[in-house]
């Protein structure tokens, strides 16, 4: 039996107990266990326990087995691989080392932030940090007189790039005999290509950013002749260039033999496409590799007839030569 | 134009419900009758000077650019998982404020968090206008309640253990400009800045 002293004190300890609710135990703001966090949206700031917090920042940061032609990353943060683009943030800045995004509105010409110029345009310049409380922006406004590093393409893209600046060009591609000419069936056609750096290489051109830049080389590594007759010619040089010289013989490196006329043809001709693959390399001034490969295709048309009997009258100069069959 | 300073309204309207700030004749004009005292903000100016019809489109295009503004990053927070940058510039969200919306977007994803409940913004009064700056601006103090939020995990739907914490009636007071969109196009309101002053 309970003495009514104590008998009130439970009393009191158990109603005590029954108003305190689960989530409100008691803390201190200064207690090392809790983070203060700050919502700016509402306006107001609470306590958490610190475990309750995501470190993010220590997950994004572990190392994954890293690419094998991956030497350094085109998007980094004081030599970390740094995703290039944020939605939300805009391209990474290598120079600036954060995201960058065109502020919005840009703020008026009287801001301290133009620092007298009037040019040019104020970015917002955030990446994330970890702390205690979680990741959050650090974000500062930059002025820049045109378009920020932002490392927005990767190499491939700059490679891209490279690539159109050299300008390829179709193969310029030679006959013999030629396209106004008519061969015969079961004589040689040569085949060549005339030579130059935009059409069968080696051709080497760059492109960059600000921090990063990509050397592309490139050289025509075989041209696949399509006859139109069914038949394609693969030849792995540009071919040897015809010359009256050399008389009724085949080429070294690049011909074909008809074994049918073009009679049949439309137009009387056979459709010639010649294909020129390039194969194209480059790498990055930050280790990145790469191929490419592209085509660039020229066509002309051979007309291919066959000898015929023609009678001569060894009296006279008359010569009798028997009709086309078919107005070719 | 000279920079008109609303302060005795603002008092006024600080006092009054949103709907009594903008459904009064000539909304976000001050009283000309208080019916209680009110600070100036400078004694060579005693009374407040009408506002022209210009400032008054200004104010009410600014506060309803501050409602649509805060409703987006409201949305936003409450499905941070799906939220873009894109729908809060356009809601009229940017300058320092827009980052710090997506700062808090950002944070509450990465969290896991979000967002149930209302928030209200329960006044919204003058406290000054100036179309004569390069990009007109109209300042605003405003009261955000979010006493009916609530911050939840996203897996689980419970709440957040968030302790202590200076009230759920918080005032604001915001700058809102008139400026073209940095990707180019037609003047628009933005709201840039949005601070916290204390209780409301």
């Amino acid at each position: 039996m309970l003495s009514p002293w104590l008998s009130r004190l439970l009393i009191a300890a158990i109603l005590a107990t029954a108003f305190v609710s689960p989530g409100a135990e008691a803390f201190g703001a200064d207690d090392p266990e809790y983070v203060k966090i700050c919502d700016p949206i509402l306006g107001k700031c609470k306590y958490i326990l610190k475990s309750e917090i995501k470190k993010a920042a220590e997950e994004k940061t572990t190392p994954g087995k890293p690419a094998a032609k991956k030497a350094k990353p085109v998007c980094e943060f004081g030599g970390a691989a740094q995703a290039c683009t944020d939605a939300e943030l805009g391209n990474w800045s290598n120079r600036q080392q954060c995201y960058l995004q065109r502020l919005t509105p840009q703020p008026p010409e009287s801001d301290p932030v133009w620092a007298g110029h009037t040019d040019g345009s104020i970015w917002a310049c955030a990446r994330e940090q970890g702390y205690d409380e979680g990741r959050h922006l650090v974000t500062r406004w930059v002025w820049l007189p045109g378009e920020p590093d932002t490392v927005v393409t990767d190499p491939v893209t700059l490679a891209y790039r490279a690539v159109a600046a050299m300008q390829l060009a179709p193969p310029p591609i030679k006959t013999a005999p030629g396209a106004g000419q008519i061969g015969l069936v079961k004589m040689p056609v040569w085949l060549w290509v005339t030579r130059s750096e935009n059409t069968w290489g080696p051709i080497v051109r760059s492109a960059s950013v600000p921090g990063l830049t990509v050397t592309a080389t490139a050289q025509v590594k075989a041209i696949n002749w399509s006859m139109g007759d069914g038949k394609t010619v693969r030849c792995d040089g540009p071919g040897t260039a015809y010359a009256k010289s050399f008389g009724i013989k085949e080429s070294p490196d690049c011909g074909h033999r008809y074994r049918k006329t073009s009679r049949e043809q439309p137009n009387c001709k056979y459709n010639v496409a010649a294909t020129a693959d390039w194969e194209i390399t480059w790498q990055s001034t930050l280790g990145d590799t790469g191929q490419i490969s592209m085509t660039q295709q020229a066509a002309t048309q051979l007309r291919i007839g066959e000898a015929v009997p023609v009678l001569v009258d060894p009296s006279g100069d008359q010569v009798s030569v028997p009709p086309a069959k078919d107005g070719c | 134009m000279i920079r008109r300073p609303l302060l005795g309204a603002a008092a006024l309207c600080a006092a009054l419900t949103l709907a009594a700030c903008n459904g009064s004749p000539e909304a976000g004009r001050p009283d000309p009758t208080p019916s209680a005292p009110t600070t100036t903000p400078t004694p060579s100016t005693p009374s407040t000077p009408a506002l022209t019809d210009e400032e008054l489109k200004a104010i009410e295009a600014a506060k309803a650019t501050y409602v649509a503004a805060r409703a987006a990053v409201e949305k936003a927070l409450k499905d941070p998982r799906k939220s873009s940058r894109e729908p809060l510039e356009k809601a009229g969200n940017g300058g320092g404020w827009l980052l710090t919306a997506i700062d808090q977007i950002r944070f509450e994803r990465e969290q896991g968090w979000y967002l149930s409940g209302t928030v209200k913004t329960t006044a919204i009064s003058v406290i000054s206008v100036n179309l004569g700056l390069e990009q007109p601006e109209v300042k605003l103090a405003n009261c955000i309640d979010s006493s009916a939020a609530k911050t939840l995990y996203q897996a689980t739907g419970k709440p957040v253990p968030l302790k202590g914490g200076d009230g759920d009636r918080r005032k604001f007071e915001s700058r809102v400009v008139l400026a073209p969109p940095a990707k180019g196009g037609a003047k628009m309101w933005f709201l840039i800045e949005d601070k916290v002053t204390g209780k409301c």
